[in-house]
């Protein structure tokens, strides 16, 4: 008998969403969260006759009040039936090596993730349109504007993405310790830190005095760019970090780094078109977009501070022929050396818009938020160089504490070697010592004084960038091996 | 189907050896066991071969495909089923199948039909809505089978298949087994238990502390360990192995031994203990006994009662003509003479000295 090979519907579907979606539908979880998405607003609606004040009348705000109780309700279902079933399920899928028996199927790490975050998605729209109609009547109770119940829905429904896709990115990890919720905790804490953050140096750019933005502009860029950037940041982490111990892991990533860089320069080009017409909203969105990319450099940096130090044969093997391409090559492949050179290569552009800024008279105040965050980056590659020697110097030792060592001797130490010569010798050599504490130290942010010497932290990046030099040198020639060639 | 491991290495950080210079080879039609204590490094040579975990040194080629190069070729062509099945309580057994079929692309009806055709094979098809978490043992190594099978790979794989369980369970699983291997499929087995090894393998690879100890026929092995032919594989220059990607690409002349003296390339012969035989006559033990120790041959002769005696001699089969012949020429009423077997379990324990890394 011939059998039909004739595709239906779901084949077109992933087929991790498809197992996921079984899944919570055979899991009591989707029980219980359907029956409190339905008791919970009947609860909050049926506690309205509380609301009254003396003349037996609800009072204005009531609507308000009910949105705000649906919206704890609705927060708190998705945290717990999107966000921590989630990395429940994938943490034990990656303990119990289930992850890598997928992995060895025909499904590429990238379609597998791609199919957990399809689940989360359709789970939180799911459990979303569960309240919405509850919402709806909030709304004929008067007190709150359409426009604010569809940007607060917007935005608990970005939070919800972006936090699951931190903790699949967690989850991920097959280090057990993740599981005791310490550092989903922090990362949690972390992010709001980032958005909070983001938010005051959109803020920031249009000057001190007068902030230009209200708090929906704010939460629109938040949901409109940095949500969406995490999110795909997040999902290409989380798919190297599952991808073959050898495979070419940081690709994606770095490729990613560079579409964000090729972006940032097309939104600062917006930026300066429009540094008379500051209101449009294509200001904002271009400054959240190009902080967002500082801080994926940062999280790059942390990363290739403890990935390998090479690339592997197999990595190297398929390098293209030709000098500028293997040099875009050892850029964009893993190792902890092409890491340097990508970040270094971001540093130049941020010193290109930063020159660029300076001289084109903006009237917001960008110019001196590109230069920190070149100080910032600089500091980074710094400590990045001195981890990588460290590492090179003692191969022994494991990665992380390479970094952590690092960062406590260049935090603590210029401190300690400034009050040590204040003692001795008073202010004489302050002159001296602070050159070395501002390109050492993220202190330095924090004390105007020692801010005027924090250009030196490019000098710093510099002579770090020589005690690696060999290795990088060494890496690159290994890549250009004859016996590599196709 | 042709799976060749060749100098297999895997070093693990601290230096730690797993497998060391594992070289050996296995084709359609045939079940080959693998054995090997704890530790002995048969999970890890396993997970290479299935494209878990990268050699350090060395490659496992399927028909010439590099598990190092092509991983994503070789997952096509072969099913790995490893020693446990994980405990969902939220899947059935028809749709974990149903899910690792989507995985390897098949669709629509064709799907359904394989997992039916698997279902019934693997005699899951009455019990295929029950969830994973419920499973006996037995079950849940019939499930793993299946989502070996679901892609209908050439080349299995089998991590400890029968661990856990019962005489029957067993039973169907070596049925099973031989049916695949009829239907052409090369199977490597790792097991601990020697006894149904014996019953289903063709050939045996004996590994321990991450060294191959023996890789050839069952019968050979029962004989003692004298391979009767010996497969030709490349072999390198004891200088060194070859990187991975090397050592798929360069051709090497053939005889070469590594610097421990190992022969590689193929399956290595067992350290020389030579064969046993066991000598039946009338009477005159004892002057049998002095014939027999005068032939250069022989090592040693143990008298049992009367009428038996059991003689060890050097090198191969080869010799014992020559042994026999001069016992017949002197006279004495020899009426018959066998070569002492070994079972599976004997030749293991004789190898092997159970120690782990």
């Amino acid at each position: 008998m011939r059998i039909s090979r004739k595709k239906e519907w779901n084949d077109y579907l992933n087929p991790v969403l498809v197992k996921e979606m079984r899944q919570y539908f055979h899991n009591r979880l989707i029980l219980g969260t359907g029956l409190f998405a339905l008791l919970y607003p009947l609860l909050v609606f049926a506690s309205l006759p509380f609301f009254r004040d003396k003349e037996a009348q609800l009072p204005p705000e009531t609507g308000a009040t009910v949105f705000v109780f649906l919206c704890i309700g609705l927060a708190l279902t998705l945290l717990s039936s999107c966000c921590g079933e989630q990395y429940r399920r994938f943490q034990k899928e990656r303990s119990a090596m289930e992850l890598d028996f997928s992995s060895i199927t025909t499904l590429s790490p990238a379609r597998i993730i791609l199919g957990k975050y399809c689940s989360v998605l359709v789970l939180s729209l799911l459990v979303i349109s569960l309240f919405f109609p509850f919402m709806t009547f909030a709304y004929f109770l008067r007190g709150i504007e359409l426009n604010i119940i569809l940007i607060t829905l917007q935005t608990i429904f970005t939070t919800t993405i972006v936090l699951s896709s931190i903790l699949l990115l967690l989850g991920s990890s097959r280090k057990k310790w993740t599981i005791f919720g310490i550092i989903p905790f922090l990362l949690v804490i972390l992010s709001y830190f980032v958005f909070g953050f983001i938010s005051m140096l959109i803020d920031r750019a249009y000057g001190v005095s007068s902030t230009g933005m209200d708090d929906g502009d704010v939460l629109r860029c938040m949901n409109w760019v940095v949500a969406p950037v995490m999110y795909l940041v997040f999902y290409v982490l989380t798919v190297s970090w599952i991808s073959h111990e050898h495979a070419n892991r940081m690709k994606a990533p770095r490729l990613l780094g560079l579409a964000m860089m090729a972006l940032s320069i097309i939104g600062f080009g917006f930026v300066m078109a429009y540094k008379g017409n500051l209101e449009k909203m294509v200001v904002p969105l271009s400054l959240s977009l190009i902080y967002s990319l500082g801080f994926y450099m940062l999280i790059l940096a942390l990363i290739t501070s403890m990935e390998r130090l090479k690339s592997g044969q197999r990595v190297w093997r398929d390098a293209p022929k030709g000098v500028l391409k293997r040099m875009g090559y050892f850029v964009v492949s893993s190792g902890a050396y092409g890491g340097v050179v990508f970040l270094w290569l971001y540093l130049l552009v941020l010193w290109i818009l930063q020159f660029i800024a300076h001289t084109g008279s903006m009237d917001v105040d960008l110019a001196e938020t590109f230069t920190s965050m070149a100080q910032l980056l600089a500091y980074v590659i710094f400590y990045l160089e001195m981890t990588l020697f460290l590492r090179t110097l003692l191969p022994n030792i494991r990665p992380y504490l390479c970094t952590i060592l690092v960062c406590l001797v260049f935090s603590c130490l210029p401190f300690i070697l400034q009050v040590l010569l204040a003692e001795i010798q008073g202010k004489a050599v302050d002159f001296l010592v602070y050159p070395a504490l501002c390109a050492t130290s993220i202190g330095c942010f924090f004390n105007d004084l020692l801010a005027t010497y924090t250009e030196c932290s490019y000098t710093f990046a510099l002579i770090g960038f020589v005690f690696i030099a060999g290795e990088v040198w060494k890496a690159w020639k290994q890549l250009n091996k004859k016996d590599l060639e196709k | 189907m042709k799976v060749e491991v060749k100098h297999l290495s895997r070093i693990f950080p601290k230096q730690v050896v797993a497998v060391s210079d594992v070289s050996f080879s296995f084709e359609s039609g045939k079940i080959y066991g693998f054995i090997g204590p704890n530790g002995a490094g048969k999970t890890t040579t396993i997970k290479i071969m299935a494209s878990l975990d990268m050699p350090t040194e060395g490659d496992v080629l399927f028909d010439g495909i590099s598990v190092v190069q092509d991983p994503e070729k070789v997952r096509r062509l072969l099913g790995y089923m490893p020693d446990s099945l994980p405990e969902y309580k939220d899947i059935q057994i028809w749709e974990y199948l149903d899910f690792f079929a989507r995985c390897f692309g098949l669709e629509g009806e064709e799907r359904r039909q394989t997992l039916a055709d698997i279902e019934a094979f693997t005699n899951l098809n009455g019990i295929r809505e029950k969830f994973l978490a419920d499973l006996s043992k037995g079950m849940k190594q019939r499930v793993s089978l299946a989502r070996a099978l679901v892609h209908n790979p050439q080349v299995l794989v089998l991590d400890e298949p029968a661990a856990g369980l019962d005489p029957r369970a067993r039973l169907e699983l070596r049925n099973l087994l031989k049916i695949l291997a009829e239907q052409g499929k090369a199977i490597l087995l790792s097991s601990h238990i020697l006894s149904e090894l014996e019953d289903i393998c063709d050939g045996a690879i004996i590994i321990e502390k991450g060294h191959l100890l023996y890789a050839g026929s069952l019968a050979d092995l029962e004989r003692g360990g004298v391979p009767s032919s010996v497969a030709a594989l490349p072999v390198e220059q004891p200088t060194g192995i070859p990187a991975a990607t090397e050592a798929a690409q360069t051709p090497l002349p053939s005889g070469a031994t590594t610097a421990a003296g190992t022969a590689i390339g193929g399956p290595p012969p067992l350290p020389r203990k030579g064969l046993t035989l066991i000598v039946h006559c009338l009477r005159d033990a004892e002057a049998i006994r002095t014939c027999l120790l005068e032939q250069p041959a022989v090592r040693e002769v143990r008298l049992f009662g009367d009428k038996e005696l059991q003689v060890d001699i050097e090198g191969t089969e080869e010799n014992i003509p020559a042994v026999m012949a001069a016992v017949f020429a002197s006279g004495h009423p020899v009426v018959g003479f066998q070569q002492k077997l070994l079972n599976l379990e004997q030749a293991f324990m004789q190898m092997t000295k159970g120690t782990v890394q």
